[in-house]
């Protein structure tokens, strides 16, 4: 769906981009991170041309960018910002639909199409006529989202879209995305300087330092070797802490009687007793909840409550395993 | 909430038309009260004009709102030419180019186009031409520039044309600044028009500079009350329809 190959690009003689290359498979999420000024959001705008390139060469849908009208392609992917930009003299409604309205879309098909996507992105229609300064940070966000969306483009862009939002609201907003992507299944290209923002969204992962993708793979893999000693420190120590949360006790293998000792009634295990101190945790949970759980409680063993109310056990073992299986 | 709103329109639209009173009051209705003055008034003061006020009035608002109209037109294609080419060395160049014309003093441009132009409207209107420019692109300029880079940038990244960016982004943006530099180049130019009565164009610098002549004051105040109080119009209307 977007290919690079070989791409440089340099402001007078300041070189951004050296050499990147990559693909995105359709209806993946890639995730770009690295420091600032590391040439993220410089190559995310060669994506829809708003950045021209010196060497190399981008497709688009097998195309390269250059042979698109640049209106023609902006217009058929989604661009999303930091500090959203959403133009304050129009609705929240116009501003979702500027880009149908450039397509020229009839008007009967626009409105519905903006209720759709305020609905999605969990947006009330009394929202419709507000203007963009009555928006707290995060709805603004989220009818930036929307307005990216509007045309139904093929391709999603975007820049640090949740950067200048606090952090209870951007987890928020991550999982709406989350959800959201689930369900339209565009190609995202999302840009990034946050670790755990990363992990989260991301099916795949290019770390970047200055103007080159340094180590790549999936979040999985990245906790893996990694040869780039940038990459290493810039995904941090506690990488594989932070990936736990990726997963959910779902992914695990369970079983329906405990392993290492100690049944849920209290038996004792090897190195404490078994006492149930904490309502079970159920398969939604993240599995940083659970190692959290099995470090609260000294236990290698945790039951989990599942949806038709049966409980069944993971191990330390088997999360330690499902690591390293996402790691190869 | 009501009398909220009665306040502001009056507020917006109240003030204006005072003003508009007391213009149509003093213009068809000073000579009435200078003639029934003139008994107390020295010999030499309180002429009879030649050009009756109504006339005057006009003549100076054509001269003004013509010259003006024109003057925003160009100053409006030429601040949207330079934003369409995104040329720095092109803005610094019509910055500097106006900021030069308006350090060349109205009275020398009046007088040098009095050989090209002829006696009349003309010079005055050119110079009334040149001084509006300035004040326009410059507004219209900084007025974009304003315009956040994250807008700007949403805008050009959904796929607007330059053009499209332009109309629908950059002039209902910028519009309260242009609007505050027409309004400066409204009311400078409602005076300036004054000095043309020097080369024979209409307008109240026709008694003023006939009465500064005839050392008759009466004859001064008929002419400059009426370019105060247009100048006050000017300003308010322009004022409360930027809001």
């Amino acid at each position: 769906m977007i290919q690079l190959t070989n791409v440089y690009k340099s402001y007078q003689e300041q070189p951004a981009l050296q050499g990147v290359s990559l693909s995105v498979s359709e209806g993946q999420c890639a995730v770009l991170i690295g420091p600032s000024g590391c040439g993220k959001s410089t190559l995310l705008k060669t994506i829809n041309r708003m950045v021209d390139i010196d060497e190399g060469e981008v497709k688009v849908r097998g195309k390269a960018v250059q042979e698109y009208e640049p209106e023609e392609l902006r217009r058929n992917t989604g661009y999303c910002i930091q500090g959203v930009g959403l133009f304050p003299h129009l609705s929240v409604s116009e501003n979702i639909a500027m880009v149908p309205k450039l397509l020229k879309w009839p008007e009967d098909k626009i409105i519905p199409r903006v209720k759709l996507l305020m609905e999605l992105s969990g947006l009330p229609l009394s929202y419709l006529d507000k203007k963009p300064h009555q928006l707290s940070g995060g709805e603004a966000q989220r009818v930036g989202v929307c307005r990216a969306l509007a045309a139904d483009p093929p391709i999603l862009l975007m820049d640090e879209p949740f950067g200048s939002v606090d952090p209870l609201n951007r987890e928020k907003l991550q999982q709406a995305f989350i959800a959201l992507q689930k369900e339209l299944r565009k190609t995202v290209l999302f840009v990034t300087h946050d670790v755990e923002e990363a992990l989260m969204v991301g099916d795949l992962i290019f770390v970047m330092n200055q103007g080159k993708v340094v180590a790549e793979g999936t979040p999985g893999q990245l906790a893996g070797s990694m040869e780039s000693a940038f990459a290493k420190e810039f995904l941090g120590k506690e990488y594989p802490m932070k990936l736990l949360k990726r997963y959910t006790a779902r992914d695990l293998p369970m079983d329906s009687l405990p392993k290492d000792g100690g049944d849920i009634t209290g038996s004792a295990t090897e190195d404490m007793p078994l006492s149930l101190k904490n309502p079970p945790l159920t398969e939604n949970s993240n599995l940083q909840q659970v190692l959290s759980r099995m470090l609260e409680e000294n236990r290698t063993t945790l039951p989990i409550l599942r949806e038709d109310d049966t409980v069944r056990y993971i191990t330390y073992g088997a999360l330690v395993a499902h690591l390293k299986e996402m790691s190869q | 909430m009501k009398g909220y709103l009665r306040s502001r329109m009056l507020k917006r639209y109240g003030v204006p038309l005072l003003y508009l009173i007391l213009f149509l009051g003093w213009i068809f209705s000073s000579q009435m009260w200078i003639d029934m003055l003139s008994p107390w008034l020295p010999p030499n003061v309180g002429l009879v004009m030649r050009t009756p006020l109504p006339m005057l009035a006009w003549q100076h608002l054509f001269i003004v709102v013509i010259s003006t109209a024109l003057s925003v037109l160009t100053a409006l294609l030429l601040a949207s030419g330079v934003r369409l080419s995104r040329n720095q060395e092109w803005k610094s160049t019509v910055l500097t180019a106006g900021s030069i014309a308006e350090t060349i003093p109205s009275a020398a441009v009046i007088a040098l186009a009095v050989p090209i132009l002829g006696y009349g409207n003309g010079p005055c209107m050119l110079a009334l031409y040149l001084y509006a420019l300035l004040p326009v692109v410059r507004n219209t300029m900084v007025g974009m520039d304003a315009i956040p880079l994250e807008i700007a940038d949403a805008a050009e990244g959904l796929g607007m044309t330059r053009l499209q960016q332009l109309m629908k982004i950059d002039f209902p943006l910028a519009k309260p600044v242009i609007f505050a530099g027409i309004r400066t180049a409204l009311i400078i130019n409602v005076s300036l028009a004054t000095i043309g009565a020097t080369v024979g164009a209409g307008g109240f610098g026709v008694p003023i500079i006939a009465g500064i002549r005839s050392y008759d004051p009466i004859l001064v105040l008929q002419g400059s009350i009426p370019v105060l109080l247009m100048a006050f119009f000017f300003d308010r209307i322009f004022r409360s329809s930027s809001i």
